[in-house]
């Protein structure tokens, strides 16, 4: 996965995997976790007032930022009745030794494209009540978050970060816009009153990994690199799947099932960590 | 006897056959075919080889190559490899070139621009490393110095430039400016 | 499930789209398939094993796969751009991962494989239709692997669950699950979702899709068989 390439990585890096592998074998972790221990996880919400809605996770010493923005668009021809959904998020260079700034690489890609079908797939926002004049204006909503540290298991806090972001956003009273909808020219988006988003689910992300044919939960930087193979599964409120993506290695077809359910039962937990902050569906 | 196998196919059983060339044994203890190829079995040695449809395109040891040295640093000379044992290569390759034995002036020997025939006598680094020593080896075409025309063969064995008369020495080749050159269209 | 039930283009929710693969269909190339399936028609060549320029790029133990899958602008109904999208990038990126699974890299340090896969025409399971012409265009350039890989995808639609997700599936369909294995070895090298599944409808479409994949490789066999029959002499390798 990541660190691989003629960069390579750095000599502190290759120690750290090795020392890995090596509790691996132990039936250990390099900080003393449960193979199905979460590290500790933090979630500050409207961490940023310029934003209709933020968040800030940290997963041990991996953090991420996101952030939510509406704004007024002309939907896509294929989907009239819709609102505009874009979740797209960035390493930043600050987050790691090997973090380059400039367009985003396969790795970036992906991570934003699998914390994208999680929401997306999951229904999270009522996307067909964002509709200003059907065909012509629609919400456009973005959520863009950023790594700011790098100590693997992006997409799990990116994940938490965009729901946590989302979820808590206030959004610009649409009916409010509807009202005003001859002068849409002269409206500023950010001074129209603010009423809290809908959310219908909340998508809970579970990466694992596997190494000798065992799977851990929340891999960090040099566990993802040191496990054989590495897969997100993604659940909604209700317990269904709503997206997979196998990230490195491979499965046997038993372990497919076996890592699913894993994810299932780490989803609760999650879910319920998110509700003590207040995240949840109403 | 023989039989078409894919990768990944099942041979057999440890137990059953020792893997040669062509087959692996996966963790579970069977040999399997790692080409799309031909299986042979032999039952009384109880020994399986895959051999491949087709193989990749690479340098070995022993190939007879021509190519052209762009390039000379100290003695060494680095040497694009065009011609396989007969055969037009479709990519590129470059090799590693040595004086057959030590010299005081390089030029004498070999020089930038010259076509060279050349046997790989080692594949150690991973790089190729060719040789030229014996009479069929050496140069098979060389450019003038001066002003760059080709370079004929005179019975001693020196090479005269055909437009400024220039005299040259080279460690050539039998084949120098014969059939070899030939490929070339000269 | 009722027997009535026929999806929208006549299929049952068990049943394939045509297929037929052909090998080595590429003069140029090292190794090369195509797949038909369905409408869908996919070429795959690879070239290598191959120096690998820059050179301080190179692995040291094993060589580098290069992957890209590419749609062609006239593959899709409305003008694709051909420029890669990001969809684009991050399939190459998994197809690259699955079939680094299968090619025994570490025969070939300090070298590279390049697997170039075109979509001349799309018709819904891109990915794995991709994935399966790939494996078998890497067998006929001789490259040594473990197994091959072949892929298929299952789906839901109206609530019932299909496998080989054809486009208007894929567009209106609740769940796409698109998985490729190596059959022999019997690994998930592939799988992606979307949409929502429950786990026992997962469980459903994931062994429908294998079921697939195994019908998949019988015709990936038949059609590197194939290549040997239409070979005047065998070209002979010496007996290592």
């Amino acid at each position: 996965m990541r660190g691989e390439g003629f960069r390579g990585l750095t000599l502190s890096e290759l120690l750290t995997i090795k020392q890995v592998e090596k509790l691996f074998s132990e039936g250990r972790r390099i900080d003393e976790r449960g193979f199905l221990e979460f590290r500790e996880i933090e979630i500050n919400t409207n961490v940023i007032e310029k934003a209709f809605g933020s968040a800030r996770v940290s997963l041990g010493d991996t953090v991420v930022v996101a952030g939510v923005n509406f704004e007024l668009g002309t939907p896509f021809p294929d989907s009239p009745d819709k609102g505009i959904l874009i979740v797209e998020g960035e390493v930043l260079p600050t987050a790691s030794f090997g973090a380059e700034a400039g367009p985003p690489n396969e790795y970036e890609i992906e991570l934003s494209r699998v914390v994208d079908r999680g929401i997306r797939e999951s229904e999270m926002l009522p996307l067909e009540e964002y509709v200003i004049k059907h065909g012509e204006v629609v919400y456009k909503i973005f959520l863009d978050f950023n790594i700011i540290n790098d100590d693997g298991n992006l997409i799990d806090a990116a994940n938490l970060a965009a729901v946590a972001a989302l979820a808590t956003a206030k959004m610009p009273d649409i009916n409010y816009v509807k009202e005003h909808i001859d002068e849409l020219n002269s409206i500023n988006i950010k001074e129209v009153p603010k009423v809290g988003v809908k959310i219908r689910d909340l998508p809970i992300a579970v990466t694992l990994g596997l190494k000798n044919n065992k799977f851990i939960v929340d891999p960090t930087f040099a566990e993802e690199i040191a496990v054989e193979s590495l897969i997100t599964i993604t659940h909604t409120n209700k317990g269904e799947l709503c997206s997979i993506q196998l990230l490195k290695g491979g499965l046997t077809f038993e372990q497919v099932f076996e890592a699913i359910n894993i994810a299932y039962e780490k989803n609760i937990e999650l879910r319920s960590i998110l509700e003590r902050n207040g995240i949840k569906v109403i | 006897m023989d039989k078409i196998v894919v990768p990944g196919e099942k041979i057999g059983a440890i137990e059953e056959y020792i893997g040669l060339n062509g087959t692996y044994e996966d963790s579970d203890g069977n040999v399997r075919s790692k080409y799309f190829g031909i299986l042979s079995l032999n039952r009384e040695k109880h020994e399986a080889l895959v051999i491949r449809i087709r193989k990749p395109v690479l340098i070995e040891v022993g190939d007879e190559v021509v190519g052209r040295i762009f390039n000379i640093s100290g003695v060494f000379g680095y040497v694009r490899l065009e011609v396989k044992n007969g055969k037009p290569l479709d990519r590129s390759f470059i090799g590693i070139l040595y004086p057959p034995r030590a010299v005081r002036e390089i030029k004498n020997v070999y020089n930038v621009g010259d076509y060279i025939l050349a046997k790989v006598v080692s594949l150690k680094n991973r790089a190729i490393h060719l040789s030229i020593a014996g009479k069929k080896y050496g140069v098979i075409r060389a450019f003038c110095r001066v002003c760059g025309s080709i370079l004929i063969k005179k019975i001693n064995g020196i090479l005269k430039c055909h437009k400024c008369g220039n005299i040259e020495r080279r460690k050539i080749s039998i084949h120098y400016d014969k059939e070899w050159g030939k490929i070339y269209g000269y | 499930m009722s027997e009535e039930f026929r999806r929208v283009d006549g299929r049952k929710p068990d049943e394939m789209r045509s297929y037929k693969i052909k090998a080595h269909v590429l003069k140029n190339a090292d190794g090369s398939a195509e797949i038909r399936l369905g409408k869908n028609w996919i070429v795959a060549a690879v070239y290598g094993p191959k120096e690998h320029f820059p050179k301080f790029e190179v692995l040291h133990d094993r060589a580098i796969l290069n992957c890209r899958y590419h749609m062609t602008p006239y593959s899709t109904s409305e003008r694709k751009s051909p420029k890669p999208s990001r969809r684009e990038i991050e399939l190459s990126k998994v197809i690259r991962s699955a079939l680094e699974q299968a090619v025994i890299l570490e025969e070939y340090p300090e070298m590279s494989i390049d697997v170039f896969i075109e979509v001349l025409q799309a018709d819904g399971s891109t990915r794995v239709a991709s994935i399966t012409a790939a494996a078998v265009a890497l067998a006929d350039a001789g490259i040594p692997m473990k197994d091959l890989v072949v892929g298929c995808s299952a789906g839901k639609i109206n609530g019932r669950i299909i496998v080989d997700v054809g486009e208007y599936e894929d567009k209106e369909g609740e769940a796409d699950l698109p998985i490729a294995i190596m059959p022999n070895l019997r690994r998930v090298v592939l799988l992606q979702m979307d949409g929502k599944l429950t786990h026992e409808e997962f469980k459903k479409a994931f062994d429908m899709a294998l079921k697939g994949a195994y019908k998949l490789y019988e015709e990936q066999i038949n059609a590197l068989k194939s290549v040997i029959k239409n070979m005047e002499v065998l070209e002979g390798e010496d007996r290592e």
